[in-house]
């Protein structure tokens, strides 16, 4: 048993098991896309449900309901088909029908003609729950006395009057049973079959090599096998041959215990396999020892040899779902797909066997009809259909339904045809010529734009190609060219599912026998694996590789000459930065280092200039919160010099975060704060400078205020500096408020601001 | 520190500037702030290069060593580089009138341990000098805020990280930085003497050069170089 396996773990392990029975199984089928695996599943299902309608319908037909009175022990007329052979006879509901023969005046000559009483062991539904083997064999010869009587020309039948006790002989002739005459319990059957077989099959077309995928379809077939003969047996009117009854029940048998291994097997090995995938074979051992057994009589009763059997199959099911929960108990999202399909199988299966296999094994009568009891089985398959949507039961998702979709219009199309030649057929003659024309002015190009719009594969022309591509590579964020890129993968090939490759991909591929696509790692994104291509319904071809081939090296171009692009522009903007860094700068400070105290404030601002050019030639925006710490160091450190205390308290981080300046409002401000601190230290004399900034949504407020001696009204100071601080701050919307007074000067600066991502 | 100072004067200075005007006022600068000191000045990388080979030959190390960036044949950061590698001891201060990220962090990362502005007053220079000498680097908003964000990318492979990470305070104390504090500022803000976060400065600009270096090596490991 392994203890620390996950589901993810299990699937990788079982490649490597040794004993991959679905796997091998699949070696055939894996050439073909789930689609096309899907189509024939639902032809087999077609087939096998043709097969079964006609065998039922074969049997010789009387025309009456019958029910079992286990008080008289006898049959009574329940009702009498209209139409049927049976109608217009005097057999009143209730009437009992005391025996049948074959027709007096039929008899050959010397023969005493065969006359059958009937009980009411002979409507038995299923004789699995006989009381002995004993009984079994009688109820079989009895049968095959009966249905020699029915196929007969000829029957008589023997009724007694419920009310009036009188007796009186019917003749009738049987004749085949139609389509109509079928009851419900054999179409509940049918279709239960038919819909978990199909469901079993879904699910392994998507997970082929996949155990536990295989174990539960390997269940569906199961079902598949039990259901369809017993809708057979148990809506017999009165009797089949003994054989053919023999024949059914054994095959009833054999597929009930083939669901009952499947479903053991698969919870062995799913989510995490418990034992190594070679003991699952012990399974298939057992069940065909114990079927023998049942089949050779040689266990006490039939009981013992069927429902013993399938309560065991069903607590070993529920004893391993438990097992498997419990040890999922610190996987959150194993342990919900476990109940979920674990309450699925347990409601499903555990009503069936507890609605018919434990009242048998009780001895009592069964409360509801065991055909009926098969419907139970579509909730395990309907619940487990769910289970894929909401929990990703064997690692399948909502794209597995689209595969459903499109086979479903491909039985529609079908189905369409199929009526056609029937409708066709009936209105042979002078009908002929109009059928015609509605068949080919009407129906085949509406059947041609269904199958196209269904199924074709339409490639987008060569120049969409290329601006897809170019959209892609030409993208401005590296999420976006990942997204652009996805898209026009999806678009092209419309896999069911795209996800990241798991291993180094070096150049594209097709793997998988056709099912896969591998996409190196271009457009920012990185490998990808495309899976079930078109939907589910085809392969990838090697068109479709060669397509994938071109436009990978188109984007991976594409991707180049961008890339060159920028470097190009990167690198001559750091070139005219570095010239001016080299040339005017150098120029500049030899100015500055030769020249007089008046000049040099005039050099200084002519460097700074270039300094917030160079990095205004970068292009970006600047966040607010980074002008603002660059303009405060600077400040921090100017004033230092002249022992000029600083007050620059911290403000609300996440808006200055936000708001982003471009290069015309990063120099305003900078310039603008710079301006006034130099007005501070040449004229204030003042000794603290505080700046307060307020930030709205839209503006920004920088207040500096020192504690010198205010401005003349209309002195120098005014005149020298403020005009440049003004302007500035104008250009770019804002505007400047100056107060002074002989305590200090306070300088406001409103800026409209704009928020990053919303220009 | 008078002390170390005097201690510096009596070793040997490199001076790297290309700009004769620049050259000279940086050269008063270095004077007034280590008397003493003797002063050897290259006016290129070629220049610069030769310097180094002869000192190495002579076995007279240079103690400090200031490093225009942008030189008429190439880029002082080679000599930053050689520096770091060869004379780890030596002192590597990058001149520039740039103290933004785009041009420093390099010259940082490549092993310089401090930087000057160009366009300052020469008294604030010899004062920086000084504070470098003595183990007071400066930092930049930008830089700081360059070297955040090149310590927090996660680096998996590094074996050095442990060596290179950086420590709670010292992150602090560059996230602080990265506001536009001084580092006086930022001492007083972290309740800490402002020697104390001027070591951790001093150990932040040691770590980048570690981990660049480590770097470097990794990738030419990955490119079959090494």
């Amino acid at each position: 048993m392994s203890s620390t396996g996950t589901i993810s773990e299990a699937e990788q392990r079982l490649p490597t098991g040794g004993c991959d029975v679905a796997g091998q199984a699949a070696g055939e089928a894996r050439r073909l896309s789930p689609g096309n695996i899907l189509l024939r599943v639902m032809l087999i299902c077609i087939a096998a449900a043709v097969v079964t309608v006609a065998i039922a319908i074969s049997r010789p037909y009387l025309g009456l309901e019958l029910a079992a009175d286990p008080v008289r022990n006898a049959i009574t007329v329940k009702s009498v088909a209209l139409g049927g052979p049976a109608d217009g006879l005097r057999a009143s509901p209730g009437t009992k029908l005391a025996a049948i023969g074959s027709a007096r005046d039929s008899a050959s000559a010397g023969q005493v003609p065969a006359v059958v009483q009937l009980t009411a062991g002979d409507l038995v539904e299923d004789p699995d729950g006989l009381e002995s083997y004993a009984a079994l064999a009688d109820f079989m010869k009895r049968q095959t006395e009966l249905a020699g009587i029915i196929s007969g020309q000829t029957v008589a039948l023997d009724f007694t009057d419920n009310a009036t006790r009188t007796t009186y002989v019917a003749t009738i002739q049987p004749r085949a049973r139609s389509i109509a005459d079928l009851p419900v319990v054999f179409w509940v059957q049918l279709l239960s079959g038919l819909a978990g077989f199909a469901i079993g099959a879904w699910v392994w077309s998507m997970r082929r090599g996949d155990l536990a995928a295989g174990m539960f379809a390997l269940s569906g077939v199961g079902l598949l096998l039990s259901a369809l003969p017993a809708a057979i047996y148990s809506t017999r009117e009165l009797a089949i041959d003994g054989g053919s009854f023999f024949g059914l029940s054994v095959l009833n048998h054999f597929g009930t215990h083939m669901f009952g291994g499947a479903m053991i097997a698969l919870f062995l090995s799913y989510p995490r396999p418990l034992v190594r995938p070679v003991w699952l074979l012990a399974i298939p051992v057992i069940l065909a020892a114990t079927l023998t057994a049942d089949v050779t009589r040689l266990l006490p009763d039939p009981v013992t040899g069927m429902y013993v059997p399938m309560l065991l199959e069903m607590l070993a099911i529920i004893a391993l779902i438990l097992l498997q929960r419990w040890l999922a108990r610190d996987m959150p999202v194993t342990r919900a797909a476990m109940r979920w399909l674990g309450l699925s199988v347990v409601i499903g299966a555990g009503a069936f066997v507890a609605a018919i296999a434990i009242p048998l094994l009780l001895e009592i009568e069964p409360a509801i009809s065991q055909g009926f009891a098969f419907a139970f089985f579509l909730l395990i398959y309907s619940g487990i259909a769910l289970g894929i949507r909401r929990y990703r039961l064997f690692e399948l998702g909502d794209w597995s339904f689209r595969i459903l979709f499109y086979t479903s219009g491909a039985v529609v199309l079908l189905v369409l045809d199929a009526a056609l030649i029937w409708f066709l057929h009936l209105e042979r003659g002078p009908a002929l010529g109009i059928s015609l024309l509605i068949t080919s002015f009407g129906y085949l190009p509406l059947r041609d734009a269904l199958w196209r719009g269904i199924y074709s594969k339409r490639l987008p022309p060569v120049h969409e190609l290329f601006a897809g591509a170019m959209e892609v590579a030409f993208s401005l964020t590296r999420a976006e060219r990942t997204e652009r890129w996805r898209a026009l993968l999806a678009r092209l090939y419309d896999p069911l599912k795209i996800v990241p490759a798991k291993t180094p991909v070096g150049d594209v591929a097709v793997v998988d026998d056709g099912l896969d696509m591998l996409i190196p790692p271009v457009a920012d994104s990185p490998a990808l694996r495309l899976s079930y291509p078109f939907a589910g319904k085809g392969m990838f071809g090697p068109h479709d590789l060669q397509l994938a081939k071109q436009l990978v090296a188109l984007v991976m171009q594409a991707d180049t000459n961008r890339d060159a692009y920028d470097r190009g522009v990167l690198e001559e903007r750091q070139r005219i930065a570095r010239d001016l860094h080299d040339d005017v700068g150098a120029r500049l400070l030899t100015g500055l280092h030769s020249v007089d105290d008046r000049t040099r404030p005039v050099l200084h601002a002519a460097l700074s200039d270039i300094r917030s050019i160079v990095s205004g030639l970068n292009g970006e925006e600047a966040a607010l919160d980074r002008v603002l710490a660059e303009a405060r160091h600077e400040t921090a450190r100017r004033l230092e010099t002249v022992g000029i205390a600083l007050e620059w308290p911290a403000m609300e981080e996440e808006l200055a975060q936000n708001a982003v300046l471009d290069y015309r409002q990063t120099k305003a401000l900078v310039s603008s704060v710079r301006e006034i601190v130099s007005n501070v230290m040449r004229h204030a004399h003042a000794t603290r400078v505080r700046a307060d900034i307020a930030l709205t949504g839209t503006d920004l407020t920088l207040r500096i205020s020192d504690d010198g001696w205010g401005m003349p009204a209309d002195g120098p100071g005014r005149g020298f500096g403020l005009g440049n601080v003004q302007r500035r701050v104008e250009e770019i919307g804002g505007s400047l408020t100056a107060t002074s007074t002989p305590g200090g000067t306070s300088m406001a600066i409103a800026v409209p601001l704009k928020t990053a991502g919303h220009p | 520190m008078p002390a170390l100072a005097t201690n510096l004067s009596a070793h040997k200075c490199l001076l790297v500037e290309d700009q004769p005007r620049t050259r000279d006022w940086l050269h008063g600068a270095l004077t007034s702030a280590f008397p003493g000191i003797s002063i050897v000045t290259a006016s290129s990388l070629h220049e610069a290069q030769a310097c180094l080979d002869a000192a190495s030959g002579l076995g007279g190390d240079f103690t400090l060593a200031v490093i225009d960036l942008g030189l008429p044949d190439g880029s002082g950061i080679d000599i930053v580089r050689r520096l770091a590698a060869e004379r780890p001891d030596t002192l590597s201060i990058v001149a520039t009138i740039y103290d933004d990220d785009a041009h420093l962090f390099e010259a940082i990362a490549a092993g310089a341990r401090g930087y000057l502005l160009k366009d300052e007053d020469v008294d604030l220079l010899i004062g920086y000098l000084r504070r470098i000498e003595q183990g007071e680097p400066p930092l930049s908003p930008s830089i700081a805020h360059r070297m955040l964000a090149h310590f927090r990318t996660p680096r998996p492979m590094s074996p050095v990280r442990d060596n290179a990470g950086l420590t709670n305070r010292e992150i602090e104390t560059l996230s602080l930085l990265s506001k536009g504090l001084t580092v006086a500022e930022t001492a007083t803000r972290l309740g800490l003497k402002p020697q104390t976060v001027a070591s951790y400065v001093k150990a932040i600009y040691q770590k980048l050069n570690i981990t660049s270096r480590a770097e470097a090596a990794r990738e030419a490991i990955r490119r079959g170089l090494a």
